[in-house]
């Protein structure tokens, strides 16, 4: 099978355990945002051609499941991913600690652009609380999920029988 | 050449982004990519329904066997509790032929029901920022865009807000874009005000342009004003916790404990007509 094509299945299967699972399971209320992790993973995993595709499907897919197809979602997930490709080549595959903390990076970073590009969001709401009770929580979540995904997919492709390609 | 083939497609691609960015600020709405997100959309609900059945059944089975003790005794307290509410309900019936009689007799209107329909709760939102129900009823059930929404305690939940075909969105009473119209149900008081949701805050509303005379304390029942047609009256909203002065004391405002709680909803009523 393609392997873009299980990339593709992975992303909607995710956005399906965000919507039902990990909205009802919220440790101490913390929500992880799911397709954010899948689209960093895969962009670290495979480059930027890849992660551009995967942050363009992943942030219209949840764009369209907040009511409009092209929004915030899809203009900060498309190019952070095209971005965050570029680290692929860089990036010593067998480290699994790089994931959880590029993760992290990266959902602190994406959460604040969201705050900036939502006009509801930049004027109601009180920035410092805002940065502690929900985006360090949750992209601690991230980065954990983004550790457990790296390791499967890691795992699942055979990454490491590709050096010395 | 590889250089050039780069360059061309990060150029495509930031055009790309720039004509997003454009559609998104200036709320641009291209018919062919409505149709693309409904057909998406039409198609991936079905899934979301499938896996929270699931999710749902294992959860609920997984707790009736942890406490299959207090299952049974809730059972028999249940079968005594329903002996009770038929006999109440019998009673209630010649009640209300009584009613009915009276109301005839002095020509009052009679008190129309809402229509309502059920629907139960698929998902949520899939962003950390908002808070949205998904429902199991669409376009296909007559669900129409703007419909109430409330709890099954019939206090205010909140607005239809998306519609596919098979499911919408429900956009939440806490949400900070949801506003609506509230008047004090106490009958010597009737003050009014407006009601809206606060970011992070799924417990408090803020209810602020009560006037400075209003009379409003706290322990008052806040019901919907029905004042705009988005509502009807006298929906329960929540119950005020705290007053304050606002714009400089030119006005009061009210915190208000919500009636409905999110992580308890799990069917919810939509109101088709009233």
């Amino acid at each position: 099978m393609n392997r873009n094509l299980i990339f593709v299945l992975i992303l909607i299967i995710g956005l399906v355990l965000q919507i039902t699972f990990f909205s009802l399971f919220t440790p101490w209320g913390v929500k992880p945002d799911l397709v954010l992790v899948i689209i960093i993973v895969i962009s670290i995993l495979e480059g930027p051609k890849t992660g551009l595709l995967m942050g363009i499907l992943g942030g219209m897919l949840q764009d369209i499941f907040l009511g409009e197809i092209i929004s915030v979602n899809v203009i900060i997930k498309a190019p952070m991913a095209f971005l965050l490709g570029f680290l692929e080549e860089h990036l010593y595959k067998d480290n699994y600690f790089l994931a959880p903390v590029i993760t992290f990076v990266a959902s602190i970073l994406h959460y604040l652009l969201m705050i900036v590009l939502s006009e509801e969001l930049i004027f109601n709401i009180d920035y410092w609380a805002s940065f502690k009770t929900v985006i360090l929580p949750s992209s601690l979540y991230n980065a954990v999920l983004g550790a457990v995904l790296y390791f499967m997919l890691y795992k699942l492709f055979n990454y490491g029988e590709n050096y010395g390609r | 050449m590889y250089r050039r083939e780069k360059m061309i497609i990060i150029t495509i691609i930031i055009i790309l982004l720039a004509l997003a960015v454009g559609l998104y600020f200036f709320n641009i709405n291209i018919p062919y990519f409505q149709y693309l997100e409904r057909g998406i959309y039409n198609l991936i609900s079905p899934v979301v329904e499938f896996f929270s059945g699931l999710y749902n059944f294992f959860i609920s089975y997984w707790q009736g066997l942890l406490n299959l003790d207090e299952m049974i005794q809730k059972n028999k307290e249940l079968e005594h509790n329903l002996a009770d509410l038929k006999l109440e309900n019998i009673m209630l019936e010649s009640y209300k032929k009584e009613n009915e009689r009276l109301r005839k007799l002095l020509s009052f209107k009679e008190h129309v029901a809402f229509k309502t329909l059920g629907a139960s709760v698929i998902g949520f939102a899939p962003s950390i920022w908002e808070n949205k129900l998904i429902i199991n009823r669409g376009s296909n059930d007559g669900v129409r865009k703007k419909m109430p929404v409330i709890s099954y305690n019939g206090s205010l939940a909140g607005r239809v807000d998306y519609v596919g075909s098979n499911s919408s969105h429900v956009s939440l009473i806490y949400d900070p874009e949801f506003i609506v119209g509230g008047i004090v149900q106490r009958s010597e008081s009737r003050a009014i005000g407006m009601v809206n949701g606060q970011l992070n805050n799924e417990k408090i509303n803020i209810m602020d342009k009560i006037s400075w005379s209003a009379d409003i304390k706290k322990g008052d029942i806040i019901v919907t004003s029905g004042f705009s047609n988005n509502y009807p009256k006298g929906l329960p909203i929540g119950r005020v916790e705290r007053i304050f002065s606002d714009n400089y004391g030119l006005s009061q405002g009210a915190e208000i404990k919500i009636f409905s709680s999110i992580n308890t909803i799990e069917e919810v009523l939509i109101i088709t007509d009233f």
